[in-house]
């Protein structure tokens, strides 16, 4: 990556007003996308993804405001910028693609229409030309017989089709960065490999950066260069995709990958629930389903992120400061690489914890 | 029988009960006899036109569909969506009438009931389905919720209503006390766990779960399908999972069934189907599937199009059009690339899909914005040169804009080649019927002559495929070792 990056989020603090308190839905998140970079946001339901992407751009609902923080993009800070200025880069060198498509089209105008205003506001070009590159995008997103399709209204498509007919039009103005949030989950998994395979050619086409929402890991492992792992407003862990899969240091990580169903070891679900982020626990907020928490764990605030493996992959984890022994999360993440093959090495049997003990027993 | 005789007691013998009762005996102790037999399961919808309501067509949403459910088994139904899944899934149960075929159930035939057996049918095979929350009245509590089947079925006591459901509640990992929350309290997976606590409620043998959690977050999704699991064994459940997330039914099934265009193409133990598939759609679907494994080659991937419109199927085997190991014909010697574009065309031609006019007038620009890939703004230049003379190259003909939007072959076999070129001009020209003619004479398959039934492959489990015909049996095995999908049938005697 280049040493300036097309997009770098500086401690972003997002934060609603609820009936009962503010509740701070993103909580110092920093992370950067580079040109032609694919970078993952994961974690379950409730961990700020969402809001995070609709932060960038100032999109977040009414009653939500960013509290604290930049948003770099090209050198200007999107946070600053006037609502006319800042209309100029979204939908332009700023694309989105939320998850539920109904929302995104005009039910009165033909999807032709739609995907044809799109290339307009981008270019000057004849309504011919920009009816033809209406056409190649749908095609190009996989809508079968596209030609034939222009004319059709979208409530004539199905859902699938109208999250295709969205991305399209999200393409259709070159976007530098395109911010999509879990664009593919309502989809066949033949549709989202097609729309991967799209995607990953069009950035390789344009250079285009991609911030990509999922909570589906083997999306994850197959899009992303790299990840961040987000946890109740907080990001837990950050690395490149290799380091995340094989050698996870953050127990929630961790804790996560070992949920991933046909992946060949026995499922284990974390226990426990998501906290109330009205009322987010002290400490570190996994730690209340984190099986190595200690006492340092329960009180003070989130940790900062730790280098944990080089300084490509740093976790938001005690264990990873100078005064812990590291090796005692490494270990089972070692382990946890290993469960598929079934296989223990020697090292292992020396780590003494509760917790990979209790999984050894559930074997 | 423990079982039998504990839901007895809670809800009260209604008449012919017992006989209902001998039944289950049987099968029981006898395991030839399934749970659940579907033969030929059959779902059309007409589609009517004017104020007769004339039936100008059909739509086949479920067409012969066979399949067995044993006690105490976990039955995965995978495809597409729109392949028909869903709807199967109610038509079986009866909650929409099926048009053909029949369901057995414990041997004895829903379809026959009078209202008391059907009623009894209704108790011992529950839905549980996608979406928990618009599942659950918001108004009533969980506990009511989960109680109303068992006021339905006629437990009038409330007091062992509350009993029974403080007992299935914590069965399926949730606290009694929960009985007093309302919906809206609890969280996707809690909710999905009260609307297992609500199937489960009048000790069901067989309960259908449409994509049970395909809404849930995969650490909670965890928890559901170790849930599920503990819930078949227990109980000696059956289970039918209908799912099109490949990793739930691996994890969670027995034996899987996949649906493709309202029929079963493939059969068989899920580790057999998903390690081996034997049709070339489940090894589609497969390849579709992520691995969670950053380093993981990139998979082979070449299906496009989409699931057909169920009012109007392909001819021959249904997947033909999108197939990537369609067999050519006798004598061809084509690249399978080719000759797959071929068939696509063939089959736009057949369903009349092939509109020149629409044609030329997008594949025209199409050349100056595809060949222009550094962000194409330079295309405004000759977008407007598009439509006239300007452009680089004159308007093209009909003809050329077919043979482009269908990425037509110039094939070396020159009596197929004119044929491919006559039927071009044939549609170019509006005369589809005459081009679908040509193209049958000179591209021959039996894809498309023939919908394959389901049959025995070399592996055991079954596959609705003509590769796995008696006279290509061997020819298969040595093109399955050889590649996925490079079927070429010059060798076809």
């Amino acid at each position: 990556m280049s040493d300036d990056p097309l997009l770098s989020v500086s401690n972003l603090r997002t934060e609603f007003s609820t009936p009962d308190g503010p509740l701070v839905a993103v909580d110092d998140v920093s992370f950067e996308v580079g040109r032609g970079e694919t970078v993952c946001l994961v974690g379950e339901s409730g961990s700020g993804k969402t809001v995070t992407c609709e932060s960038l751009t100032r999109l977040v609902p009414e009653s939500g405001e960013i509290a604290d923080g930049s948003v770099e993009f090209e050198g200007s800070d999107l946070t600053e910028l006037s609502p006319s200025a800042l209309r100029r880069i979204r939908g332009d060198r700023i694309a989105h693609v939320f998850q539920n498509p109904q929302n995104a089209l005009d039910p009165v105008y033909s999807v032709g229409e739609q995907v044809a205003e799109a290339v307009q506001y981008h270019r000057e070009i004849s309504d011919e030309a920009a009816r033809a590159r209406a056409r190649s995008l749908l095609d190009r997103v996989g809508i079968p017989n596209a030609a034939a399709r222009l004319d059709d209204y979208p409530h004539e498509f199905s859902g699938g089709m109208r999250q295709r007919v969205v991305i399209a039009i999200a393409l259709a103005s070159d976007p530098d960065l395109l911010v999509a949030d879990e664009p593919t989950t309502a989809l066949d998994v033949t549709i989202e490999t097609r729309i991967l395979r799209l995607l990953a050619e069009l950035q390789a086409e344009r250079d285009m950066g991609l911030l990509f929402v999922t909570h589906d890991l083997g999306v994850v492992a197959e899009i992303a260069d790299r990840v961040v792992v987000m946890y109740a407003g907080k990001v837990m862990e950050r690395g490149p995709v290799e380091n995340i899969f094989e050698r996870p240091a953050h127990p929630y990580t961790q804790a996560l990958l070992r949920c991933l169903p046909g992946r060949g070891g026995p499922l284990e679900p974390i226990g426990g629930s998501l906290p109330d982020l009205r009322d987010p626990p002290a400490g570190c907020r996994f730690h209340p389903r984190c099986p190595h928490a200690r006492a340092e764990c329960k009180s003070g605030e989130q940790p900062p992120l730790y280098d944990a493996r080089g300084r490509t992959q740093s976790a938001s984890c005690v264990f990873y400061d100078d005064d812990h022994d590291a090796s005692v999360v490494r270990e089972s993440a070692r382990e946890n690489g290993e469960t598929s093959n079934g296989t223990k090495s020697v090292a292992d049997g020396e780590t003494s914890d509760e917790a990979s003990d209790g999984r050894r027993e559930r074997r | 029988m423990n079982d039998d005789t504990r839901r007895d007691e809670r809800i009260g013998r209604e008449a012919g009960e017992n006989q209902t009762r001998e039944n289950r005996t049987g099968g029981n102790e006898n395991d030839h006899v399934p749970l659940l037999t579907v033969r030929g399961l059959e779902k059309h919808y007409p589609i009517t036109e004017g104020l007769l309501r004339r039936e100008v067509g059909r739509v086949r949403a479920v067409d012969g569909v066979d399949f067995e459910l044993r006690r105490g088994e976990t039955l995965g139904l995978i495809g597409e969506s729109g392949c028909g899944k869903s709807t199967a899934a109610r038509s079986l149960l009866h909650l929409d009438e099926p048009t053909g075929g029949t369901v057995a159930f414990d041997g004895d035939e829903v379809g026959e009931f009078d209202r008391q057996r059907r009623r009894r049918f209704r108790r011992r095979a529950q839905l549980v389905l996608q979406n928990p929350t618009s599942s659950f009245d918001p108004r009533l509590t969980i506990g009511e919720s989960v109680a109303e089947p068992l006021e339905i079925h006629g437990m009038t006591d409330a007091s062992t209503r509350r009993a029974v459901v403080e007992d299935t509640l914590e069965r399926t990992g949730l606290q009694a006390s929960m009985a007093d929350r309302y919906p809206h309290e609890l969280s996707g997976g809690q909710k999905q766990r009260a609307a297992l606590a609500r199937a489960l409620v009048l000790d069901p043998d067989l309960v259908v779960a449409d994509e049970p959690v395909s809404a849930l977050d995969v650490s909670v999704q965890a928890e559901i399908i170790a849930l599920l699991r503990r819930l078949v064994s227990t109980f000696e459940l059956s289970l039918l999972v209908i799912s099109h997330d490949m990793g739930v039914v691996r994890e969670l099934c027995d034996r899987v069934a996949v649906m493709y265009a309202g029929e079963i193409v493939e059969r068989g133990p899920v580790e057999s189907v998903f390690e081996r598939p034997q049709h070339p759609y489940t090894r589609a679907l497969v390849a579709a599937v992520p691995t969670p494994d950053p380093r993981a080659e990139p998979r082979p991937f070449d299906l496009h199009g989409d699931v057909p419109d169920p009012a109007e199927f392909p001819d021959g085997c249904r997947f033909h059009p999108r197939c990537p190991a369609v067999i050519q014909p006798p004598d061809a010697d084509l690249q399978q690339r080719e000759w797959q574009r071929i068939v696509a065309f063939r089959a736009a031609v057949d369903a009349g899909q092939v509109d020149p006019e629409a044609l030329v007038s997008a594949v025209e620009v199409d050349v100056s914005v595809d060949t222009d890939t550094s962000g194409g703004i330079d295309a405004s230049a000759d977008a407007d040169a598009a439509s006239d003379a300007s452009s680089p190259s004159p308007p093209p003909s009909a003809t050329t804009a077919i043979r482009a939007a269908y990425d037509l072959p110039t094939l070396d076999d020159d009596e197929r080649s004119s044929a491919l070129s006559t039927a071009v001009d044939a549609v170019s020209s509006g005369d589809a019927d005459h081009a679908s003619e040509i193209l049958e004479d000179a591209f021959p398959t039996v894809c498309i002559r023939e919908n394959p039934s389901l049959r025995p492959t070399d592996l055991g489990h079954a596959a609705a495929c003509h590769l796995h015909g008696e006279v290509r049996e061997t020819e298969t095995e040595a093109k399955n070792g050889a590649g996925e999908s490079g079927v070429t049938s010059s060798d076809e005697a």
